[in-house]
């Protein structure tokens, strides 16, 4: 995705976004409320070299099924470019069209919706080859219809021909939806989630036989899973996804034995393993994936990230900045006031205040006691290491809180609780053998000293 | 201490021309108190429909053909006053229960097994996400269910308990207040995780309770789990597909397949000691994250069809280990311990050793070494059969 090689990739991706404007109504409409576009994909670039499998990982709703569809111009690009083969995509001939529609293929996710319920096998199988003109009889179609069916282990084919999908089993249409993408001779293939409907059993099975076919048919892939093992499996290279930008790629081994974005490293923590037993570490990050159509600024991670950098004159520990940030972002979001506490500290309720706002909603193993004894409704001051300047603010905030003034509180905190992450957004540097879209890497890395993710750029 | 004995049990649904699927097929198995059980398999397996009949919550052509569901507690009416059953209800044989008080869930009668559900057993159904009714307040629903099955309770307290339950489970009690809309896909899990323990039951049954969730919050919600096991000391029966998801949460489980218990006992032994055919074929066929150049076999064939189906082991049409016994009828479940030791075929009189459901469990050692090959699970080897 680097381009380590001098071969000339055959697609490349240049700052690509895509937005989806949503509707109106009518409120809006009178009101004069500007539309608030989702950011399905926002600003990535990568480069998929000939012969490759790249792998798109991500959680729901990070971009990842339409970043494949741009590929394949199911969708147009709002802004960036796409060039297959040299040429852009946005801007074909009719003849170059068709021969592009020829030559990039989509495998989708749910073979149960994606046949045609009224069409057999050889009909479904078929049809690409009439309208791309590719057989001039119909016994050469079906001689090559035969063929393909054979290859994706279908066969012998004769049995399948005339079958309907609702005679077959998920694997078979699977399989049948495979053959359909192959039989046009393809040379990219876009695959969305090509198993996550499959039994495990026959996972293995259609997963071996796109491992075959690709030496066989000299194909490339981009193979999108939410499903990191099956991502490991299958890719020499990969790119993590979050909120619709790309903030980690390079060779999938690497990513995932030694995840350099914070949030490649939560990603992996979370996954449940077989082998790992009861000592697996568990996911340190804060809450749930934000809403796309307003995503948080700069680094889009950095409200969740355990390892947010603190500003250059912070003298406290970097967990009691992670902790000031927190508070900061609960009075953004009107989540705390007077009435998020229970009240029982009647001699301090400022401090009460604070002391919750300082939670952090991480796993147990990341907790300070007092957040356990109290069941995260608390923590001991005492045990937050927070600069005098910082401590000043926060419990100016809570007091502006509890007299109901919450723009107040948001400008005791503001120019003491500030980070890079949050205002201006990574642009792509090197770590090792990747490209990482984090602040913690490269010349901003210098006050990252005591995060958890070692400030190493290179090692390789 | 056994909770939930579960004994022969089988489920079918009847289809229009007089046959039935088989869905479940004398299966047994034993609950511990506070203890973690899963059940795992792939789609049609048998396994959402075996816990749902537990508590009769099967779709309208479902019944329970024959076995019983032994439960360590009974109907409230049936109780005396330190919650045990009666000695005149034991004695009288028109009643589900047995000398050690135990009550068959099985034959008790719709509106019987109301006041199980719920009180004794709750059910964190399979798309949880969507088990909230949208035109309440989710505080209200959970108070709903309180003062359902515990009327005598006050309005007043019901609710307090509802928001407790909340923070419990890490939302801010104020969001009771909120519909199901304005919750995260994370919070509306934990509420229904929170509405599930209303009424403070022994048993939990947990359907796929991760699986439309993404792998960070998945993380959290297992994490949940295993605290509330700890502070509640609830037994949780955990149906899944998932086996990683599995092997991380449970302390014995079971593994289903066309409606049989192919294999069951501890965990651990269930991963480290396989000893079934379909278990060790399973194993092979999923991917894991920490293992780089793995080589991933399947199995070959496709699941059988459960309607009226032939005699013989429900695997030996996918199975390379098949002998001509497997033909004749499905293996019953074997000690493996016993065949270890001794190479001999006992079944196992004990529900929770470790069990297996293969002719073929004497000669382990060699099945082991085959399935790791993959020329062993090629078509070929099993169409000659």
């Amino acid at each position: 995705m680097d381009g380590t090689d001098d071969r000339e990739p055959l697609v490349e991706v240049e700052n690509v976004r895509k937005l989806f404007d949503l509707s109106q109504g009518i409120v809006d409409t009178v009101l004069g409320r500007e539309p608030q576009p989702v950011r399905a994909v926002d600003g990535v670039s990568f480069e998929i070299q000939r012969g490759d499998t790249i792998g798109i990982a991500g959680e729901s709703g990070c971009g990842k099924t339409t970043l494949g569809k741009l590929l394949v111009k199911l969708y147009e690009p709002t802004e960036g470019t796409i060039r297959f083969d040299g040429r852009e995509i946005t801007d074909l001939t009719n003849e170059e069209e068709r021969e592009f529609r020829q030559r990039v293929q989509m495998i989708f996710q749910d073979p149960f919706e994606s046949l045609n319920p009224r069409m057999t096998v050889f009909n479904t199988v078929e049809e690409p080859l009439k309208i791309n003109d590719m057989a001039d009889s119909y016994d050469e179609r079906r001689r090559r219809v035969k063929e393909v069916l054979e290859d994706v282990g279908l066969g012998p084919a004769d049995v399948y021909l005339d079958a309907f999908p609702d005679e077959l089993s998920g694997g078979e249409r699977q399989r049948v939806a495979i053959a359909r993408a192959l039989v046009v001779d393809p040379d990219f293939v876009v695959c969305d989630e090509p198993v996550s409907m499959l039994d495990v059993s026959i996972r293995a099975g259609v997963l071996n036989l796109m491992k075959r076919l690709q030496d066989e048919y000299g194909l490339t892939y981009l193979f999108i899973s939410h499903d990191l093992s099956l991502i490991r499996y299958m890719c020499g290279r990969a790119g993590i996804m979050y909120l619709g930008n790309m903030i980690e790629k390079g060779p999938t081994d690497d990513i995932i034995t030694d995840p350099k974005h914070p949030y490649s490293e939560a990603l992996f923590d979370a996954v449940p393993d077989v082998a790992l037993g009861d000592e697996r570490r568990r996911a340190n990050a804060t809450g749930e994936v934000p809403s796309p159509r307003n995503p948080p600024s700069g680094c889009r991670y950095h409200p969740r990230c355990a390892h947010v950098i603190p500003p250059d004159d912070w003298t406290g520990s970097q967990d009691a900045f992670r902790r000031a940030l927190q508070f900061k972002l609960k009075v953004e979001r009107s989540d705390i006031g007077p009435e998020t506490v229970d009240g029982s500290d009647t001699s301090d309720p400022t401090r009460e205040l604070v002391e919750h706002g300082l939670t952090l909603d991480v796993p147990e193993e990341y907790r300070s006691e007092t957040e356990m004894e109290t069941g995260g409704s608390r923590v001991d001051l005492t045990a937050v290491d927070l600069p005098s300047d910082a401590r000043e603010a926060l419990f100016d905030a809570a007091e502006a809180l509890n007299g109901g003034d919450r723009d107040a509180a948001l400008g005791a905190l503001d120019g003491v609780v500030t980070t890079v992450c949050e205002r201006e957004y990574p642009e792509p540097r090197t770590a090792g053998s990747r490209s990482v879209e984090c602040h913690l890497y490269g010349d901003d890395a210098t006050s990252a000293t005591d995060s958890g993710v070692a400030a190493a750029p290179t090692e390789d | 201490m056994t909770l939930l004995e579960v004994e022969d049990l089988s489920v079918r649904y009847a289809v229009d021309d007089d046959s039935a699927v088989h869905a479940v097929d004398h299966v047994s198995f034993d609950v511990e108190a506070g203890e973690t059980y899963g059940l795992v398999g792939e789609s049609g397996c048998g396994k959402t429909t075996l816990a749902k009949s537990l508590i009769h919550l099967l779709d309208s052509n479902g019944y329970v053909e024959s076995g019983h569901v032994w439960y360590d507690g009974t109907l409230p009416a049936w109780e005396d006053d330190h919650g045990e059953a009666k000695q005149a209800v034991i004695d009288d044989p028109d009643k589900p229960v047995r000398g050690d008080g135990k009550t068959d869930l099985a034959a008790l009668s719709n509106s019987q097994i109301r006041d199980v559900r719920w009180r004794d057993i709750a059910l964190i159904p399979q798309s949880a996400m969507n088990a909230l009714n949208p035109v309440y307040k989710v505080g209200d629903q959970i108070t709903e269910a309180i003062l359902r099955h515990e009327p005598e309770t006050p309005k007043q307290e019901a609710d307090d308990r509802a928001r407790d339950l909340l923070e419990r489970v890490g939302i801010e009690p104020e969001r009771a207040d909120d519909y199901a809309h304005q919750f995260s896909g994370g919070m509306k899990q934990r509420a229904v995780i929170a509405m599930a323990m209303a009424c403070n039951p022994d048993m939990l049954i947990a359907d796929e309770p991760t699986t439309a969730l993404d792998v960070i919050i998945q993380d959290r919600i297992l994490e949940e789990l295993e605290a509330i096991q700890e502070e509640f000391g609830v037994s949780i029966l955990v149906i899944s597909h998932d086996i990683s998801v599995m092997a991380e949460i449970c302390d014995r489980m079971a593994v289903m397949y066309g409606g049989k218990i192919m294999e069951s006992g501890r965990t651990r032994d269930i991963f480290e000691e396989t000893s079934n055919p379909y278990t060790l074929g399973l194993k092979n066929s999923f991917p894991t994250i920490t293992e780089a150049d793995q080589e991933l076999v399947s199995i070959p064939g496709t699941p059988p069809t459960l309607r009226d189906p032939e005699e013989g082991c429900r695997f030996r049409a996918r199975c390379p280990f098949a002998i001509e016994e497997c033909h004749s009828s499905h293996p019953p479940m074997y000690d493996v311990e016993e065949a270890i030791e001794t190479g001999r075929l006992v079944e196992a009189a004990d529900q929770r050793a470790h069990r297996s459901a293969c002719y073929r469990v004497d000669e382990l050692d060699t099945i082991r070494t085959q399935a790791t090959k993959e020329e062993t699970w090629t078509e070929q080897t099993i169409e000659s059969r």
